[in-house]
């Protein structure tokens, strides 16, 4: 698990839009949690809510609002267009820890249901997204 | 990009390098995987903490020149990934440690989010970084490039590979041309299967880069596939002025 690096990263990058916007409150900031990356929600609610505390008080910049979106993982076969969603049972646990690191690496493990192609795209819920809204 | 919270992780995975080098080439073939190997392995014999990433996401081969049974390595988990430890002062990465070295079929998004996270999450303890790419100037190449520019641009220095034939040298022509424009300060070009510097001569004078040695074709070569002893000892022979150039840049 990478939950505390993930945070990390996350509050640098509150932190550069803090600056370049020459701002010290943060007024709202959507995280989104993909399925597919399996990041477990509480040790990075956790991390977060601690680096958050640090970032006020070392660097005296604050986030007014946050929120942690859940996003299922969705996937479209670029062959013959069938959409399917995730089955983990068709996955090894060690498969999985794999993408738990690395999204793509799916491909290496699962086809598309319909046509056996694995020329597919991950459409939705594929990891860790952040977007920050200055003001 | 800079709504990318990765980029922040990779500031810090890379901040410790003095010295990043792609080794790349426009055209396959030329040697790009056993030069990044050999040139790895002779700069952590000499003693400097080395790093060596293979990039070519979808076709991963550095882990069996370098003779790794994928299989059987267990990635160490510290607050992201640790690279996989060759000798005491060569560390490994390769997408194969996550697919198990089985196909990875992907485009190109798909490509620039893999090479994302996984210089988000590896945990470099280098001085220096080779990093292995597949030919061409796509993706991975972009990607790497834009990435070690924003880390640092004066650490990127890449060695230009190429052959001796006609298609190898106009390939190489296109890309220094590129290169210049663009205003990356290569390490160097270095001449993979040749007879001798002549036919790199004219290129290097007209773009401006230094020649730094060429490799005869190496009869038998196959053989030394997985044997890093055997490929160590081919470094010593051949990158000796590549060697000298290096570690007088580390040094300054």
């Amino acid at each position: 698990m990478h939950e505390w690096a993930l945070a990390e990263a996350i509050i640098k990058l509150i932190e550069y839009k803090a600056l370049e916007s020459g701002i010290n409150r943060v007024n709202y900031v959507k995280v989104v949690l993909g399925e597919l990356q399996q990041v477990d929600e509480e040790i990075l609610l956790y991390a977060f809510n601690e680096l958050l505390n640090i970032l006020k008080n070392e660097k005296n910049i604050e986030v007014v609002k946050y929120q942690l979106v859940k996003e299922k993982a969705e996937f479209k076969c670029n062959r013959c267009n069938s959409i399917w969603s995730l089955n983990t049972n068709t996955v090894s646990a060690d498969e999985l820890e794999m993408i738990h690191f690395i999204p793509e690496i799916i491909h290496s493990f699962i086809s598309c249901p319909h046509c056996g192609s694995h020329d597919f795209e991950i459409i939705r819920g594929r990891g860790l997204s952040v977007i920050v809204y200055p003001q | 990009m800079q709504q990318d919270y990765r980029i922040f992780a990779i500031h810090s995975r890379l901040s410790s390098l003095k010295l990043a080098i792609p080794v790349i080439s426009p055209k396959g073939g030329v040697g790009k995987s056993t030069i990044s190997s050999m040139l790895s392995l002779a700069l952590s014999d000499i003693g400097i903490a080395t790093g060596l990433l293979d990039l070519d996401i979808t076709n991963p081969t550095l882990h069996t020149i370098l003779g790794i049974d994928i299989h059987s390595v267990k990635l160490e988990e510290i607050k992201g990934i640790k690279p996989f430890k060759l000798t005491e002062r060569l560390e490994f990465m390769s997408i194969a440690f996550f697919t198990r070295d089985a196909a990875l079929p992907l485009r190109g998004s798909d490509i620039v989010n893999t090479i994302r996270e996984l210089l988000a999450i590896i945990n470099w303890n280098s001085m220096i970084l080779v990093i292995d790419t597949p030919p061409g100037l796509s993706d991975e190449v972009l990607e790497l490039l834009l990435l070690l520019n924003s880390v640092n641009p004066h650490i990127t220095k890449p060695l230009i590979i190429t052959g001796q034939n006609i298609l190898s040298i106009i390939s190489t022509k296109r890309l220094l041309s590129l290169i210049r424009k663009e205003k990356i300060e290569p390490l160097g070009v270095l001449c993979n299967m040749c007879s001798n510097n002549e036919f790199i001569r004219d290129i290097a004078k007209a773009y401006s880069v230094e020649i730094l040695g060429y490799i005869p074709f190496i009869q038998n070569f196959e053989e030394t596939i997985g044997n890093t002893k055997a490929i160590l000892k081919h470094a010593q022979s051949y990158l000796n002025i590549l060697i000298d150039k290096i570690l007088n840049l580390v040094k300054t």
